[in-house]
C-alpha cells in the first residue's frame, strides 16, 4: 500500500487522546468527522482525511495530507458553549489546547517535516439555539512513500 | 467539427477519453489487492455501480487540448483528468468507513488500495512518466446515516500528440 491513511488516522488520535494539554478535557475522541461525534457532546473528532500528490521522483515521493480536527461543545445557556463554564471547557479553549498539541508533538514521526498551515476557526458552525458551538483546527502534513514498483 | 473532435476525444485527440477509462479500468481490474475484495467495476458514474458493494468506478474523464504552436499539424498537449469513484457499505457506519474483524476493508482501506493501483503508474503507457494525483477524499453519503461512504480520487496525466 502507498500509504496507510488508517493507521495515520489512529496515531493522529492517539496523539490527542494522551495529550498533555487536553488532560482535563473530559470528552470523546473520534473519527469520521462532525456527523460521526455530533450526538457525543463535547468532542473532538478527526475529520476525514484528504490528501494529494507533493513531490514525485523515481524512487518514490511524498504525499500531502490535509487534516481537519473538530472540537465541539454544548452549553444549556445559549451563546455559552464558547466559553469555559460550570458545564465544562468551552470551544476556544480546547481548540487552542489542540493548536498546542499538534505544534508540539512529532506524531510518532509518521510526518517527515513539521506541520503547516495551522489554521483556526473557532467558530466554524453554530446552530440556531446558540447551544452548539464547533470549531475547526486545521494543518497540512507530509508523508513520505515508496514507489513499490520500483 | 475539430473542435468538438477535439473536446470530446474523437480522431484529432493522440488518446480518446473513452480509451482512458476503459484503460485505467482495465488498470483496477488486473490489480491482486482490489480482486481480493471488490465486487464490481464499473464505467460511469456511480449510480450505475453502487448497487454492488464495495464498487470502483472509473466515473469519468475529460480532456483538453493545448496547441503549442500554431498551423494544420501542430503538436498538442492532451492534458486527461481521470475521476475515480468507489463505494462501501455497512449496517455499522464505523466498519463501512475503517473496515473490521475479519479482513472487511472500509473506504479508508479501499481508497488507499485504488491510489496505489493507479499512482505512481503510466497506466501502460498512456502517460509518461506517470499520471498525478490532484486529491483523495472520503465522505459519507449524503443521506445515506453513515452506512455508505465514498472515496474520490482524482488523476490528471499528459501526453504530446
Amino acid at each position: 500500500m502507498l500509504s496507510d491513511t488508517k493507521s495515520i488516522e489512529d496515531k493522529m488520535l492517539d496523539v490527542l487522546r494522551n495529550s498533555s494539554e487536553l488532560v482535563d478535557f473530559e470528552g470523546v475522541y473520534i473519527k469520521g468527522g462532525i456527523s460521526a461525534a455530533i450526538k457525543q457532546f463535547p468532542f473532538v473528532a478527526l475529520g476525514n482525511m484528504r490528501y494529494r500528490e507533493g513531490v514525485l521522483k523515481d524512487a518514490g515521493g511524498t504525499l500531502i495530507y490535509a487534516v481537519s480536527i473538530y472540537v465541539g461543545a454544548r452549553n444549556m445557556v445559549s451563546g455559552r458553549a464558547f466559553n469555559d463554564s460550570e458545564q465544562g471547557k468551552g470551544v476556544g479553549n480546547i481548540c487552542s489546547a489542540v493548536v498546542r498539541t499538534i505544534k508540539n508533538s512529532d506524531f510518532e514521526k509518521i510526518f517527515i517535516k513539521p506541520v503547516k498551515n495551522i489554521k483556526i476557526d473557532p467558530i466554524y458552525m453554530v446552530d440556531g439555539s446558540g447551544m452548539i458551538c464547533i470549531g475547526e483546527v486545521s494543518f497540512e502534513a507530509e508523508v513520505w512513500y515508496h514507489n513499490e514498483r520500483i | 467539427m475539430d473542435l468538438i473532435n477535439c473536446i470530446y476525444g474523437g480522431e484529432n485527440v493522440g488518446i480518446s477519453c473513452t480509451d482512458v477509462q476503459s484503460k485505467t479500468l482495465e488498470v483496477l481490474m488486473k490489480s491482486s489487492i482490489l480482486n481480493g475484495y471488490v465486487s464490481r467495476y464499473d464505467i460511469g458514474e456511480t449510480g450505475a455501480a453502487r448497487k454492488i458493494f464495495p464498487y470502483v468506478t472509473v466515473a469519468e474523464v475529460t480532456s483538453d487540448v493545448a496547441p503549442l504552436c500554431i498551423g494544420k499539424e501542430a503538436p498538442c498537449i492532451n492534458n486527461y483528468r481521470i475521476v475515480v469513484k468507489c463505494g462501501t457499505f455497512h449496517l455499522l457506519p464505523e466498519i463501512a468507513r475503517e473496515g473490521g474483524e475479519g479482513g472487511k476493508k472500509g473506504i479508508v482501506q479501499l481508497a488507499d488500495d485504488v491510489v496505489s493501483t493507479l499512482f505512481p503508474c503510466d497506466l501502460d503507457g498512456l502517460f509518461s512518466p506517470s499520471v498525478h494525483l490532484q486529491q483523495v477524499s472520503v465522505d459519507e453519503r449524503p443521506e445515506s446515516g453513515g452506512k455508505c461512504w465514498e472515496a474520490t480520487i482524482v488523476l490528471y496525466g499528459s501526453c504530446k500528440e
